[in-house]
C-alpha cells in the first residue's frame, strides 16, 4: 500500500486527551480488530457467494460463503453485545465518556452501527425465503430483500470504520495512531469494494461503451474517494481505497478460478469447470490518484463555496478520466490478449449465459444509444459525480470529527 | 436457529395456505404429472408435482411397483430443459427412500425456467440401470400472500431497524463529535435534531420507493403468471352441417413467440366436448388445422346446448398445453365424415365408482369399475382401474385406440379440472419421444426437430390386446367428478362413464 504519513498531517484532532496512554500500546483495540476482521469476511463471503451462484448455482443455508458472513455477523454480534453490555454496566467512567447512548445503553457509535448492520442482515433472512417462495429463486443481485441485507452488510462496514475512527482519534501513540490510519483506509476500501459488487449488474464490461455505466459510476464511486481524501492523514488516501478494492478484484480472480466447480442447476448452457470470478477490477485508481492531489492542493476547506467548487471540480475530472481510461480498457477486456489468468476475461462467464449473448462473445451490448443520448447521460455523470464527491467530502469532515 | 426453523417452517405453511392457484399449462386445474411404465427393467410410478413458482423446486415420487419392485435399489433424478437436453443439465440428485410398502423415493428438482421439462429417473438395482423420462411444463401459477405472523414479524424488526437507524443519526451528528467527557454543546444538540428529523423524512422516503418497488416486481412477476392462450370458437356452418372453428387469437401465438405444435398419437389435436352444467355428454375429436391458427372439426349430432371445450395440443418443445372456452352448439343434423378416431357418447346416469358398478357398452358388453379403492380422497395417489367384458362375462378384446389400450378424462362438475389420462398417466408419449429426439441430438442448432425425428412416436406403438385398464391419478380437490374411459372395440370406439365423489384430505 502506498500510504506514507502525509508531511503536513492534519493534527486538529484529540491533541487535548483527558488522559495518556501507555506508549506499548500501539497495537489496534481488539474490537477494533475484531469488526474489521468481521467486514473483510463479508467482503469474501459476498464475492464468494456470487461466484458460488455464477458457477454452481445451487446453496444451502449452510453453503461455506454463506457461513462465512454468518461468521462475521455472529464476531460483530459478540464484539459489539460484550462491548455495549461492558461499557454499560462495568464501564469506567473513562470508557463510559468515550461512547454514545443508545437507549439507556453506551457503546461506541460504531459498535451500534454494527448491531444495526447484524439485526439488518437477521431480517433479510425470513424476507429473502419469503420472496423466493412468492416469486421464485432470483438469479440477480438487485432484489428488495438483497438490498436489505446489502444495507445490515454495508452497515457492518460502516460501523467497523466509524469505530476505526474513535480510536484513532482516541490513540495519542504515534504508531496506534498510523496503524489506525491504515485500517481506516482499509475499511473504506471495503466500503468501496461492496458498493462495486452492488452495481457490478451495471457494470458489465459489454456495457461501458454506454453513458448508463458511467453514469452509475459517477453516483457509486467518487463519494467515497472524496471522503477518503478529505478524512485521511496519511499522504494517498483515495488511491489506498482504491488500491485496496482493485487488490481484492484481483485477488478473487485469480484465486477463485483455481477451484473446481460444477453447474447443479439446468438449463446450463455454460458447463463451466471452475469457479467463476467477478470481472477485473475498474480502473478507479487514476481518477483516485487525481483526487489526492486535487484535494491536497486545496488544503482545508475554507469555506461552503470553496468545497462546491473542489467538488464540481472533482466530479468534473472523475468522470473525464475515468472514461479515458475505462472505455479502451474495456475494449482491451474484450480482445483474446484479456483470456488469461492475469485479466481472467473468459472466467466471468455464468453458466446460465447463453453462448449466443454478446457478453459470451466478448462484444459490447447494443444499448441503442443515440451519440445526442451519449452525450446527455456524460452531462448527467459529470453533476451526478460533482454531487456525489460533494456528498463525500461533508462525510469526510464528519469522519474527521468523530470522537466516541 | 431453532427460531430460523420455525419461521422457515411457518412460511412454508403459508406458501400452502396461500398460493391462489391459477390455471396450470397441460390440463386445468390438475398440474401434477403422473408416469406408470417401465424404466428399463424396473417397473415404476412416477409422480411429479411442478412449482408454482419458477424457478422453483419439483417434487418427485418414484415407486417401484413391479413384481421385481424389491430388487430396485436406488434412484436418482435430473432435471432436463428441453432446449439444452441432456448435455446441459446437472448431474442426478440422489433421493431419499421413506417409508411404504413399496419400495418408494422422493427427490426435489429446480426447475429455473419456464417451459418443457422432463425429469430423467434412474434405477439402479440387481437387474442393472434403467431410466425414463417423464416430461412436465414449468409455468407459474400462483403467487404468495404474506402470512399474517411473518408480516407481524418483519413489520416489528423494521420498526426497530427504524428507530434504531434514527438513534445512530441522532448520535452521529451530535454526541459522537463531543470530546469525552465534555457536555454536548446547545447548539450541536440542536442540530443533532435537525438532522434526525431530515433523516427520517429520507428514511421515510427510501421506505416508500422500496414498497414501490416491491410492488414493480410484484407486478412484474405477475406478468409471468402462465396465461391460456386467448382461442374465440365459433360454429360455422356448411351445407354438410356445423362446423366447429377454434381460432387461437392470442398475441403472441400470432406474434409466433410460441412453438409451432406437433401432432400427439397422429393428431394435432384432441378437443374435447363436456356439456356444460349436468356433465352428460363427452365428445372426443381430432380437428385440423385450417390455417396457421385454426382448429377445425366437424361436429357429430350432439344434444344442443351449452359445452365447455378442451383442446390438448403438445408443442414441439415438448410442452404439454389444454386450450379452453365455452361453445354454443345448436341442434342440427349433423352427416359430414367424422374422423374415425373421434369418439362421442350421451351418459345422463352415470354409476357411482365403486367396485362391480358397470356401464353397458353396445351389445351386451360392460364397463366394470374394478379399483378395490372407493373412498377418493383429494390430493391422494389412486388408479382409476376398469375392465371391459363381453355379454357373456369374459374379458373383451381391445383394440389400441389412438396408440393407446385407453383413454380417461376426468372432469370436475363445477369445470375447474379437466385432464387426460392413458394407462402411462398424464405425460405425453410424442413429448417423451421429442426429448429422446432432442438427446440423439436430432435437432437444428436452435432447437427445432428435424423433420422426421419423432415419427414413431406420432402413430403409437404397437400393444398387446388387453381387457384391463389402469390409469394414475391424483384428484386435485374435493368435489364431484366424472371420470370418462374411452376404448376401441371392434373398430368402434366405445365410451363409459362413471362418478366419483372426493372428499377433502384430513
Amino acid at each position: 500500500m502506498t500510504t506514507r504519513l502525509s508531511p503536513t498531517p492534519v493534527t486538529h484532532h484529540a491533541t487535548h486527551l483527558p488522559h495518556r496512554r501507555d506508549v506499548s500500546r500501539a497495537a489496534i483495540p481488539w474490537p477494533v480488530g475484531a469488526v474489521l476482521v468481521a467486514a473483510s469476511l463479508i467482503v469474501v463471503g459476498v464475492i464468494w457467494d456470487i461466484s458460488w451462484h455464477m458457477s454452481i448455482g445451487r446453496d444451502t443455508l449452510f453453503s461455506p460463503p454463506h457461513l462465512a458472513t454468518y461468521a462475521a455477523a455472529a464476531i460483530v454480534g459478540v464484539t459489539c453485545g460484550w462491548l455495549a453490555l461492558h461499557t454499560t454496566f462495568r464501564g469506567t467512567a473513562e470508557e463510559r465518556a468515550r461512547t454514545v447512548g443508545f437507549w439507556g445503553f453506551r457503546a461506541p457509535l460504531g459498535a451500534w452501527i454494527c448491531v444495526w448492520g447484524a439485526i439488518a442482515m437477521l431480517t433479510s433472512a425470513p424476507f429473502d425465503d419469503w420472496w423466493h417462495n412468492a416469486y421464485g429463486l432470483d438469479v440477480k443481485i438487485l432484489s428488495p430483500p438483497h438490498v436489505l441485507l446489502a444495507f445490515g452488510m454495508y452497515a457492518i462496514v460502516v460501523g467497523a470504520l466509524v469505530m476505526t475512527l474513535a480510536a484513532r482519534s482516541a490513540a495519542d501513540d504515534p504508531r496506534a495512531r498510523r496503524r489506525l490510519d491504515v485500517a481506516f483506509l482499509f475499511a473504506l476500501g471495503l466500503m468501496l469494494t461492496m458498493v462495486s459488487v452492488i452495481t457490478a449488474e451495471h457494470s458489465e464490461r459489454a456495457r461501458q461503451h454506454g453513458s448508463r455505466f458511467y453514469v452509475v459510476s459517477a453516483i457509486a464511486y467518487p463519494v467515497l474517494l472524496a471522503a477518503a481524501a478529505r478524512a485521511s492523514t496519511l499522504r494517498w488516501p483515495a488511491t489506498s481505497v482504491a488500491l485496496v478494492y482493485t487488490l481484492a478484484r484481483l485477488l478473487q480472480g485469480w484465486m477463485l478460478p483455481l477451484f473446481p466447480a460444477e453447474p447443479r442447476l439446468g438449463p446450463i448452457f455454460h458447463p463451466l469447470t471452475q469457479m467463476a470470478a467477478m470481472e477485473f477490477p475498474l480502473l478507479l485508481v487514476v481518477p483516485a490518484v487525481a483526487f489526492d492531489l486535487i484535494v491536497r492542493r486545496s488544503g482545508e476547506p475554507a469555506s461552503r463555496l470553496r468545497e462546491l467548487l473542489l467538488a464540481a471540480t472533482l466530479g468534473v475530472v472523475f468522470v473525464a478520466l475515468f472514461v479515458a481510461v475505462q472505455w479502451p480498457f474495456a475494449s482491451f477486456l474484450h480482445t483474446p490478449a484479456a483470456r488469461n489468468w492475469f485479466f481472467f476475461a473468459d472466467r466471468n462467464f455464468v453458466f446460465w449465459g447463453r453462448p449466443t449473448s454478446p457478453y459470451r462473445r466478448y462484444q459490447f451490448y447494443d444499448l441503442g444509444e443515440s451519440p445526442l443520448q451519449m452525450v446527455r447521460g456524460f452531462a448527467w455523470a459529470v453533476a451526478f459525480a460533482g454531487v456525489s464527491a460533494w456528498v463525500g467530502l461533508s462525510r469526510g469532515r464528519w469522519m474527521r470529527s468523530v470522537r466516541r | 436457529m431453532r427460531r430460523l426453523a420455525t419461521l422457515l417452517r411457518a412460511s412454508r405453511r403459508a406458501l400452502l395456505l396461500a398460493l391462489l392457484v391459477a390455471v396450470g399449462a397441460a390440463h386445468v386445474g390438475s398440474p401434477d404429472a403422473f408416469f406408470d411404465g417401465m424404466a428399463g427393467p424396473y417397473a415404476v410410478r412416477v409422480i411429479v408435482r411442478p412449482p408454482q413458482v419458477i424457478p422453483g423446486l419439483a417434487e418427485i415420487v418414484v415407486r417401484a411397483t413391479g413384481a421385481n419392485a424389491a430388487e430396485v435399489r436406488s434412484v436418482a433424478v435430473r432435471p432436463v430443459f428441453w432446449s439444452t437436453g441432456a448435455p446441459g443439465s446437472p448431474r442426478a440428485d440422489a433421493t431419499t427412500r421413506v417409508e411404504a410398502p413399496d419400495p418408494t423415493f422422493t427427490g426435489r428438482l429446480w426447475l429455473m425456467r419456464a417451459g418443457a421439462w422432463s425429469v430423467q429417473v434412474i434405477v439402479n438395482g440387481t437387474r442393472g440401470e434403467g431410466m425414463v423420462s417423464v416430461p412436465v411444463g414449468a409455468v407459474a401459477t400462483g403467487q404468495l400472500a404474506l402470512g399474517a405472523g411473518l408480516r407481524v414479524l418483519l413489520v416489528a424488526l423494521g420498526l426497530l431497524l427504524f428507530a434504531g437507524m434514527l438513534t445512530i443519526v441522532h448520535a452521529a451528528s451530535g454526541e459522537a463529535q463531543v470530546e469525552p467527557g465534555a457536555a454536548i454543546p446547545g447548539a450541536l444538540r440542536r442540530r443533532a435534531r435537525a438532522v434526525t428529523a431530515g433523516a427520517a423524512v429520507l428514511l421515510g422516503l427510501l421506505l416508500l420507493g422500496g414498497a414501490r418497488w416491491w410492488d414493480a416486481e410484484a407486478r412484474a412477476y405477475r406478468r409471468t403468471l402462465h396465461r391460456p392462450l386467448d382461442v374465440r370458437t365459433t360454429i360455422e356452418s356448411d351445407a354438410r352441417g356445423p362446423l366447429l372453428a377454434v381460432a387461437i387469437v392470442d398475441s403472441a401465438w400470432q406474434r409466433r413467440l410460441i412453438a409451432p405444435i406437433v401432432p400427439d398419437h397422429g393428431k394435432l389435436a384432441h378437443l374435447f366436448l363436456v356439456k356444460d352444467g349436468d356433465e352428460s355428454v363427452l365428445a372426443h375429436l381430432h380437428p385440423t388445422m385450417r390455417d396457421s391458427s385454426t382448429l377445425t372439426t366437424s361436429l357429430p349430432a350432439l344434444p344442443a346446448g351449452r359445452y365447455r371445450l378442451y383442446a390438448d395440443v403438445v408443442h414441439e418443445t415438448g410442452f404439454a398445453r389444454t386450450l379452453t372456452d365455452t361453445v354454443d352448439v345448436p341442434a342440427a343434423t349433423m352427416d359430414a365424415p367424422l374422423d374415425p378416431d373421434d369418439g362421442w357418447a350421451r351418459i345422463p346416469l352415470a354409476p357411482a365408482a365403486s367396485p362391480g358398478a358397470s356401464v353397458p357398452l353396445g351389445d351386451g358388453a360392460v364397463m366394470r369399475w374394478r379399483a378395490a379403492d372407493s373412498a377418493f380422497v383429494a390430493g391422494r395417489e389412486t388408479t382409476l382401474a376398469v375392465e371391459v367384458l363381453t355379454a357373456e362375462g369374459a374379458p373383451a378384446a381391445l383394440e389400441p385406440y389412438l396408440g393407446m389400450a385407453g383413454h380417461a378424462v376426468v372432469t370436475k362438475r363445477d369445470g375447474s379440472v379437466f385432464v387426460h389420462l392413458h394407462p402411462g398417466g398424464t405425460t405425453s408419449v410424442t413429448a417423451q419421444a421429442i426429448f429422446a429426439a432432442r438427446d440423439r441430438g436430432d435437432t437444428t442448432a436452435a432447437g427445432r426437430l428435424r423433420a422426421g425425428a419423432i415419427d414413431a412416436a406420432l402413430h403409437g406403438g404397437h400393444l398387446p390386446a388387453v381387457s384391463r385398464l389402469d390409469f394414475p391419478y391424483a384428484f386435485p380437490s374435493a368435489g364431484r367428478y366424472r371420470v370418462w374411459v374411452q376404448i376401441r372395440r371392434a373398430g368402434r370406439v366405445e365410451t363409459g362413464a362413471f362418478d366419483v365423489e372426493v372428499r377433502a384430505a384430513d
